[in-house]
């Protein structure tokens, strides 16, 4: 075998005790990011590249990539903590964990996604360590209108994420898909709806409107109410109990290996794969109603399936150079910084360079589950501060979180503004769900169907006479359609339930 | 065009479910003086946002954290400002000296 032996040779490079503190220091750096919202690990490893000119490779890209994977563990704590979702990944964390952190349940929730970011992650590491030159191929097949139907299967899930009312949530979806209309046309570089406005040109990022459909709508929510304390009941579990691992190692096995396979596509961000996965958990579950009121196997699901999806990012960025995201893009540019260029030939040329890396997510995997264990406790007695001291301070970090972003004052007033939609979607009983999907999918959306629709000339058969594509298509049929027989049953069984309390 | 015959399409079945459908749980309005507090709520972030750029991020933060304190949990002045001064320090170490984030400063701008 030959990997075995690469990655022995690995684990002997990264556990000289230089490459352990760097990943040491890297799963800290990333996990404080994560926690701090509206910081990325993106700008985390931006701000650290002119330090890392000062080391070697190795420990270099060791922390960086460290800063990576751990921002992915710490993204859940606010979200489960104060309902405020750090990256859209962390969107449908938010939705489930705080509503278990409401009902004293929050120290189990984080428990539980710290140690499905373990398992996940590492399953991603092992599909890294053994399948990548296999499955990087795949990756190269995808083309706008694969794209466009991968995107469009995403759009599909609104029919399970609107609750009760179909409607509601398709006019939240289509809300979202208006903000993002919103700026330059990616194609022909028309300005639309920017009312001459230079701001309103650049676009609505989707980060301040996250932030302020769930934090600031928060505050506003609890200030009203004069809220003394967000926690409902008294009692306070702090770890999970093995009944609560049992309950979910099926669903972080799933979101693993489902988060592993999207993080090969270039441009699949991890918030797609975590609201595909939440969806896929809610069908699966033996108990769906439990989804939207606190459900901990949607936790672990999603938290699996963004480090699983952050792992599966490095396999195109090693085999081709080609990053998923914004922040590998800047990890290529730590690369390129030591005159290596991720591809093919860095493969034959310095694979101990790039086992060690490797091997280093393993240690780094373990690092933060260590890390972020014994956190636990310290985080879940959060939810004890009073409101009005913890509103305050949600405010103010998001506040500035929503700024550092684009260092633009615009940004905070979209915040606000949103925070006003948020609250009034809560009080007239709107899925937000939607609407975030949208947003995050937009862009994306609409590049690769322009780009498909140049590419046949206008027809739109191209994206059923593609293999892949036709799949999506296909899975999107019957997520639709097996989202609305759903709907009629759990209607139907509401009916039922209210004539028989009747 | 899409977008509107979508939008209306969406409307109109919303209309038409709100038609079919009995009467839903009301909406759960805030009284008078919960619009009072959300309008205070709202008006203390919109004047952060707004003084964030002539008096700097420090300075508001520390004014916002200690008004909604003392405002809206009736702590006494001594406790308010100890939170909000902790908030500040914490910003300042964290945010701009640790991670090195260009905040505007204003009044501050002479701290490193």
């Amino acid at each position: 075998m030959d990997a075995w032996s690469s990655l022995l040779n690995g684990f002997a490079a990264a556990l000289t005790p230089t490459n352990l503190l760097f990943a040491l220091i890297g799963s800290i750096a990333g996990t404080l990011v994560g926690v701090l919202p509206g910081l990325g690990p993106t700008a985390a490893i931006a701000m650290l590249l002119p330090l890392a000119s000062h080391l070697d490779p190795a420990p270099a890209i060791i922390m960086m990539a460290a800063i990576y994977y751990g921002a992915m563990y710490g993204g859940s704590t606010t979200s489960i903590l104060v309902n405020i979702p750090g990256e859209a990944s962390s969107v449908p964390t938010a939705m489930e964990g705080y509503q278990l952190n409401l009902q004293g349940r929050g120290g189990p929730a984080l428990g539980i996604s710290a140690l499905a970011s373990f398992a996940a992650g590492t399953m991603g590491v092992v599909g890294l360590t053994f399948f990548a030159p296999v499955l990087s191929r795949a990756a190269l097949a995808f083309g706008p209108p694969e794209y466009f139907a991968l995107t469009f299967l995403g759009l599909s899930l609104v029919v399970s994420l609107s609750g009760r009312d179909l409607g509601k949530g398709l006019l939240s979806a289509l809300l979202g898909l208006l903000t993002a209309v919103v700026g330059l046309d990616p194609l022909t570089g028309v300005a639309r709806l920017t009312f001459g406005s230079m701001e309103l040109m650049a676009g609505i990022d989707f980060v301040p409107i996250i932030m302020g459909l769930f934090a600031i709508s928060e505050i506003l929510a609890n200030a009203e109410k004069e809220t003394t304390c967000i926690l409902e009941s008294r009692r306070i579990e702090w770890l999970p109990t093995w009944q609560d691992i049992k309950d979910t190692w099926a669903a972080t096995t799933r979101s693993g290996v489902i988060g592993f396979l999207a993080g090969l596509i270039p441009g699949c961000s991890p918030a797609v794969t975590s609201f595909m996965v939440y969806d896929l958990e809610k069908r699966l579950s033996r108990h769906p109603e439990r989804f939207g009121k606190g459900a901990m196997d949607a936790v672990a699901a999603v938290e699996g399936s963004n480090n699983a999806t952050a792992s599966g990012g490095f396999v195109p960025l090693f085999a081709f150079g080609i990053p998923s995201g914004p922040a590998l893009a800047v990890l290529l540019g730590g690369f390129l910084m030591y005159g290596l260029q991720p591809g093919p030939r860095l493969m034959q040329e310095q694979p101990a360079l790039l086992w060690t890396i490797i091997a280093s997510m393993y240690i780094g995997n373990v690092m933060l589950l260590v890390l972020n264990l014994p956190l636990v406790g310290l985080w879940a007695r959060m939810a004890l501060i009073p409101f009005p001291i913890l509103g305050p301070m949600i405010a103010v970090f998001t506040l500035i979180g929503a700024y550092s972003l684009r260092h633009s004052f615009f940004d905070l007033w979209i915040s606000l503004l949103f925070g006003v939609v948020g609250y009034l979607m809560r009080k007239l009983d709107f899925p937000v769900a939607p609407m975030v999907l949208a947003t995050v999918l937009a862009k994306l959306m609409e590049t690769s169907f322009m780009q498909s629709l140049v590419m046949s000339k206008g027809s739109p058969l191209i994206f059923f006479t593609r293999p892949i594509s036709i799949a999506f298509m296909v899975l999107t049929a019957i997520s639709v359609v097996s989202g609305f027989l759903l709907r009629l049953k759990a209607r139907s069984q509401r009916v039922e339930l209210e004539e028989s309390d009747a | 065009m899409l977008l509107g015959a979508l939008l209306l399409a969406g409307g109109g079945g919303l209309a038409v479910s709100a038609a079919a459908h009995a009467p839903g749980k009301p909406i759960d309005w805030p009284d008078a003086r919960g619009w009072k507090l959300w309008l205070i709520a709202l008006g203390s972030l919109v004047l952060f946002v707004a003084l964030a750029r002539p008096l700097g991020f420090l300075v508001c933060s520390f004014v916002f954290v200690a008004g909604f304190i003392g405002y809206f949990g009736r702590y006494r002045l001594p406790v308010a400002l100890a939170w909000a001064m902790g908030v500040a320090v914490f910003i300042y170490v964290v945010f701009v000296r640790l991670l090195a984030l260009t905040l505007p400063m204003g009044l501050l701008d002479f701290l490193p």
